[in-house]
């Protein structure tokens, strides 16, 4: 995970949020259970802790409460991006043509297209759904 | 919608970003709405002060959100034809041509005859004993347009270009040519991709990529003009032109496809789907995300950059100045090919 979060460092002209305290992601957790949401998995809050959303050549992967322009919240984008197939998946991402997703049933991580769900990748863990949706090389 | 003069610059340009809060607020307070939060510690219920107005409702949110969108000429997308959806197939064959990222399908995408041929030669590869297996095949054994899959994906420029490539590439795999009519795009991805690794190149130039400069070719020019007009900096607008002339972008905009992937056969002609004329170029938030709102709103045909929404920060499509850009391209293409031969 280490290298993935290095490799993010260095992506020119991405924009990143702040990091994120254990105290923030666990109130977090909290609205996403409220909201009939999954939990974020361990390995993604790892990720947000060192970035709280990140915007890089046409990708953006959301946040927690993030605050500028550029950045999107967790919970208010999965409450607006509409027939979300059912509630087992949190959109934590995306890029102009698809989701990057957490499947909480599956317990995977999938690459999903935007206009009709229909999944197109799956990743077994962060670091990998990262480095192919961020064409990390 | 009242339309100031063009000489009223600063007052058109704070009503384009009343327009851009107002609709930021509308799908705040959409969130909210269906947003389900805890009561704040210590506080019982009589203690919360009484709401003067009372929360308005989700479709009604939604109305507000429809109506502000179509007036400023914004429709919900109806299809004119029943079209098939793209299937998966055609779904992955359409993204690798947009970003020309390899993404690894499942083994149980792949054709069974082209992926019992791959593990037949794998395993005798590897086998202690074995040594490389000699060539069986020559390239021009590999007669790709029995494929109906590559039927479909040559009309992409991008893969007929890579005809040759995936030919070299089944060539050394050793994969029998007979196999060629039962493969489908998955196969032919896996070849091109192993083809990209032996030669440490992408074999195409994305088309992403290639609308970007083409982009910037056509109409940096103007773009510059309603960046300046939106008050961005000339540092930072020149630093988005850089970007695009290297084929990429800022993270703040991206590319809209007018006609969105899954729905590509309802183009005239679903080939063009990544096409230059089939997208736009725009902010992400809040614009990108209101072509995507509900069900998906259409943009005009004829809007090449969508700035905002006062038609003074869109520019309009000049197809005349985008052929001569293709033409010369074509020709510097074609000269290219000849000095390497």
């Amino acid at each position: 995970m280490q290298t993935v979060l290095d490799k993010i460092k260095h992506l020119k002209g991405a924009y990143t949020g702040k990091k994120v305290d254990t105290e923030t992601v666990i109130l977090y957790q909290r609205k996403l259970m409220l909201n009939n949401m999954p939990p974020l998995p361990q390995d993604w809050i790892t990720f947000l802790h060192a970035y709280n959303s990140l915007s890089h050549d046409g990708v953006s992967l959301f946040g927690l409460h993030p605050r500028d322009e550029t950045d999107m919240d967790i919970v208010y984008e999965n409450i607006l991006i509409e027939n979300i197939p059912h509630e087992k998946l949190l959109i934590l991402g995306m890029d102009e043509l698809d989701y990057l997703a957490w499947n909480e049933k599956a317990k995977v991580y999938q690459r999903i297209d935007k206009g009709s769900f229909e999944v197109l990748n799956t990743y077994k863990n962060c670091k990998i759904a990262l480095s192919d949706f961020l064409s990390l090389e | 919608m009242l339309y100031l003069s063009k000489s009223k610059l600063p007052e058109r340009l704070n009503a384009e970003r009343h327009l851009v809060e107002a609709i930021r607020d509308k799908l705040d307070a959409l969130a909210n709405a269906q947003l389900k939060q805890d009561r704040p510690i210590g506080k019982k219920k009589q203690d919360t002060p009484p709401k003067r107005t009372k929360p308005k409702s989700i479709t009604h949110l939604k109305n507000e959100i429809h109506l502000f969108l179509a007036s400023v000429n914004i429709h919900p997308h109806r299809p004119e034809v029943e079209a098939e959806k793209a299937n998966r197939e055609e779904s992955w064959l359409i993204r690798l041509d947009w970003d020309g990222k390899f993404h690894m399908p499942a083994d149980t995408d792949y054709s069974e005859a082209y992926a019992r041929s791959r593990q037949i030669i794998s395993e005798q590869e590897n086998q202690a004993d074995g040594d490389k297996s000699p060539l069986l095949y020559k390239p021009e054994d590999y007669l790709l347009y029995q494929s109906p899959s590559w039927l479909f994906m040559r009309r992409f420029s991008n893969y007929q270009r890579c005809q040759p490539y995936i030919q070299e590439q089944l060539a050394l795999q050793n994969i029998p040519p007979e196999i060629v009519r039962q493969m489908n795009f998955f196969d032919f991805s896996e070849v091109l991709y192993n083809w990209s690794k032996r030669h440490q190149t992408q074999p195409f130039e994305s088309q992403r990529s290639q609308n970007f400069k083409m982009f910037d070719a056509c109409y940096g020019k103007e773009f510059e003009q309603v960046m300046r007009m939106l008050n961005y900096k000339p540092e930072y607008i020149e630093e988005v032109r850089q970007k695009m002339q290297r084929g990429s972008c800022d993270a703040a905009l991206n590319f809209h496809h007018k006609t969105n992937v899954s729905n590509f056969k309802e183009l005239e002609k679903p080939h063009k789907i990544n096409q230059f004329t089939n997208t736009m170029l725009t902010f992400v938030q809040p614009h990108h995300r209101t072509f995507h709102f509900g069900n998906g709103y259409d943009a005009d045909p004829n809007i090449v950059f969508f700035g905002g929404y006062d038609k003074l920060y869109q520019i309009q499509r000049n197809p005349e100045r985008e052929r001569q850009y293709l033409q010369s391209n074509q020709q510097l293409m074609i000269r290219h090919a000849d000095r390497s031969r």
